[in-house]
């Protein structure tokens, strides 16, 4: 059994859960995609046991696994693959959707269906790894979804059941399921159990992995009992620009200026105590296979962000310290963040006052940040995420069908350049070729800053090899399937 | 020499002394019943009072005894306490004793603020209610009763995250919820006042209510007020220091209650170094000034309360 920090990331189906990482994750544990994208990229099996594409992209025929069964004994057909297509184009799901661009679900027997999309896009199977088949039989009398948590809605066909739910306490109980489809679950109970301080909890094995910061790593350090697993992530958080409530923003040498004016190296090593890398104005992590390091980088420079603000207008003229405009408006800006950032939020605050730019910290729970961020109640916004290096927030391509998001587009952001190349990367099938638009991609997103990414964090984890030493090293998540099972 | 000014300024509004030398002397024998009431302190009373002098003078004082800014980072983060930093850094490298000083001024102001509002409010209405009686005080009363049921804490949290976290908002929703012991304690002396004798005579005199209100109400209530102010004010420091603590105050505002917020969601700040200077100090300030204001309403209640005098 593998006990883990809990916490209430809501009842885990595709329309129960609160739309975050830890949600999502835990839902993956009971429910299956068609595919799945491996830790190399590649689009492996997982309901679909194969497929086909046709020659012009636009068809493709999936053979479904015939010993996947739902966790109630009932088995898994093609008739569920086509019932939860329908089903989430009248109800769309919070998390775990299907892809937009798919037209038409058909069945041809009971073991292969025919999924027909309207554009072709060499990604579509990696976004069909993130789409949850749910059961036909007990989801179709189902019409207020987002409200059905009884126990038959989290019947899925995964490697887990959930046993037990508290939203009060945020506590789950996962125990391993017999008949799953793939290979037998190394984990035969995983238990999210409430824990105020994580490495207080660890210390006395109430929890059996954490993450640490590097203040503490030589506790661990040099000690057999432990091990230490460290990992470069993708999660980042970014600075938001709200250019339809401040139209100041949408003025480009602006968004450099504030770009120039934070020290995204400073906030490394004084938030994260040096674990993180700087954020890259490209939105790619330097680690990622197209990032491009000859986008524009803004070395922290006061002086370059004050004379940026000049050209544009800005005068200090009673020096007190902050720019006015040409009305003789202080310049100065709401900054939303939840409470995990407020710290952040204060050293934002002192470079952007080093510039002559006021910011006025406007700090919420994580929840009403998120609301707020996605009905675009804010003007600057810190949020963070594990997933916005695809850049179709910059574009005014929708991506995928979600009834909430907590990543929203760039607010009054527009340039038909990156809509053009984000779709054209899309298409293209030589990778040596999507590289090179998705260079060009992020120079043109370096040079306007729709958002700037302040850093992405490492995570160094924690674990006693003793108690279980299957953690995977492609994932830092200690509550991803992958640490538990191979599909 | 301030004080007597003020005393003066005081007086003359009262109208109560038209004669200047009868003044001085009034003043000082104020200033002797202040120095008299110390006297009488116990030690403890005594170094509550010391010690929130301390803090008083340290909140007044602060840009002229500290070196450091109190909101931008002026040295590397989380410096041990030595040279250059006699309490160290936090983790932006803000300058702890800057932020503590700081963080005093927050909390005098949000002790008084609160203990002034609520303090004199409530006095007001308990004095309204049991002046006036009939339905006004029934209304009051059961108004007052009502807040008495409420779990304070819990709905000041829901406020303050309503309001939204700003100094102001704290001290309103902490008045709020403390002016009832007040306005209770001055409706219980007001009605039995009123049934005194010489209150009685002097009305058959043809006193008018403020004439009463100057001469007879005021001066007895006012010491039993001032005891619960003195109570409110530390009640306030550790209601403030509660709900920044939980996140709920001033993100940027340095005062105690939030730097403790801070350290503690440090993560694993319990298995290094920083919290020897970083949460230490925060908790020691505000642990000395709440428990001084304990020992100083102790004593102050002993004397204007004449039952436990006896004792």
């Amino acid at each position: 059994m593998i006990r883990l920090a809990g916490g209430d990331w809501g009842y885990p189906t595709p329309y129960g859960l609160y739309p975050r990482g830890p949600g999502s994750r835990k839902m993956n544990l009971i429910f299956d995609s068609l595919v799945k994208t491996d830790s190399s990229g590649k689009i492996a099996p997982k309901l679909a046991s194969e497929w086909e594409s046709s020659e012009d992209g636009l068809t493709y025929t999936f053979k479904l696994n015939p010993k996947a069964k739902w966790h109630d004994g009932k088995p898994f057909t093609a008739e569920d693959v086509v019932f939860t297509y329908n089903y989430m184009k009248q109800y769309i799901p919070v998390s775990g959707g299907c892809p937009d661009s798919i037209k038409q679900v058909e069945k041809v027997d009971d073991q292969t269906v025919k999924i027909k999309i309207d554009e072709a896009n060499v990604d579509f199977l990696s976004n069909s790894s993130s789409w949850i088949i749910i059961p036909k039989h007990i989801w179709e009398s189902v019409t207020d979804p987002n409200n059905f948590t009884s126990a038959e809605a989290a019947v899925g066909t995964g490697p887990y059941k959930l046993v037990d739910y508290s939203k009060e306490h945020g506590t789950y109980h996962f125990v391993a399921n017999p008949d799953f489809w793939g290979s037998k679950p190394r984990v035969k109970e995983i238990k999210f159990v409430p824990a105020g301080e994580t490495i207080l909890a660890f210390e006395q094995n109430e929890i059996d992995r954490i993450s640490v910061t590097p203040d503490i790593l030589s506790r661990y350090e040099n000690n057999p009992e432990y091990k230490i697993l460290s990992y470069e992530t993708s999660w980042a958080y970014r600075l938001y620009f709200n250019m339809k409530a401040r139209p100041e923003l949408a003025e480009k040498s602006f968004r450099q200026a504030i770009a120039y004016a934070i020290d995204r190296q400073e906030l490394v090593d004084k938030i994260e105590r040096g674990a993180a890398v700087p954020g890259s104005p490209g939105v790619l992590h330097p680690n990622n296979e197209f990032y491009n390091s000859k986008a524009a980088q803004y070395t922290h420079n006061t002086n370059k962000a004050k004379e940026l603000m000049s050209n544009l207008g800005y005068k200090d003229a009673d020096a007190d310290g902050i720019l006015k405009n040409n009305k003789g408006e202080r310049l100065s800006f709401r900054l939303l963040c939840d409470d995990g950032s407020a710290r952040l939020a204060e050293v934002i605050k002192q470079h952007l006052a080093q510039a002559g730019i006021e910011v006025v910290i406007n700090s919420v729970d994580m929840k009403t940040r998120d609301a707020r961020f996605k009905d675009g109640d804010f003007e600057l916004c810190i949020n963070g995420s594990g997933n916005g290096e695809d850049l179709s927030e910059l574009t005014t391509i929708k991506s995928e069908g979600k009834a909430t998001s907590t990543t929203a587009q760039a607010i009054g952001y527009q340039n038909t350049e990156v809509d053009e190349l984000y779709i054209a990367q899309q298409k293209e099938k030589d990778p040596k070729k999507r590289k090179e638009i998705m260079f060009k991609l992020q120079q043109i997103v370096a040079d306007d800053v729709p958002k700037l990414t302040l850093y992405y964090k490492n995570s160094l984890n924690v674990h006693r090899p003793s108690v279980y030493d299957g953690w995977s090293l492609d994932t830092y998540h200690s509550d991803s399937r992958s640490n538990f099972v191979d599909d | 020499m301030a004080i007597n000014a003020h005393l003066i300024n005081i007086s003359k509004k009262i109208g109560v002394l038209s004669d200047p030398k009868n003044l001085t002397a009034k003043a000082k024998g104020h200033c002797q019943k202040i120095a008299a009431t110390i006297k009488s302190f116990t030690l403890l009373g005594k170094f509550g009072l010391t010690v929130v002098t301390f803090f008083v003078l340290l909140a007044v004082f602060a840009p002229l005894i500290t070196v450091h800014p109190y909101d931008l980072p002026s040295g590397p983060p989380l410096m041990a306490p030595g040279e250059g930093h006699l309490l160290g850094t936090d983790d932006l490298g803000i300058d702890i004793w800057a932020q503590l000083c700081r963080g005093a001024k927050i909390s005098i102001i949000v002790g008084l603020g609160t203990a002034l509002l609520a303090g004199l409010g409530g006095g007001l209405i308990g004095i309204i209610s049991g002046y006036v009686g009939g339905i006004l005080d029934k209304i009051i009363m059961r108004l007052i009763d009502i807040m008495l049921v409420i779990p304070d804490f819990p709905v000041m949290i829901l406020l303050a995250a309503f309001l939204g976290p700003s100094l102001t908002n704290i001290i309103i929703v902490l008045a709020l919820f403390s002016w009832v012991s007040s306005a209770r304690i001055a409706r219980s002396q007001i009605l039995m006042l009123k049934e005194k004798t010489y209150i009685k005579s002097a009305v058959l005199y043809g006193a008018g209510t403020w004439y009463l209100m100057r001469k007879h109400f005021l001066p007895e209530i006012f010491p039993l007020i001032a005891v619960q102010m003195i109570r409110l004010t530390g009640r306030a420091i550790i209601s403030e220091a509660g709900l920044s603590f939980l996140g709920l105050g001033d993100p940027t505002s340095k005062s105690w209650g939030l730097t403790i917020h801070y350290a503690t969601s440090f993560k694993g700040i319990y298995y290094t170094d920083f919290w020897k200077w970083w949460l230490f100090y925060p908790w020691l300030f505000l642990m000395l000034m709440v428990v001084s204001l304990a020992f100083i309403s102790r004593d102050l209640e002993r004397i204007a309360d004449p039952r436990l005098r006896k004792k």
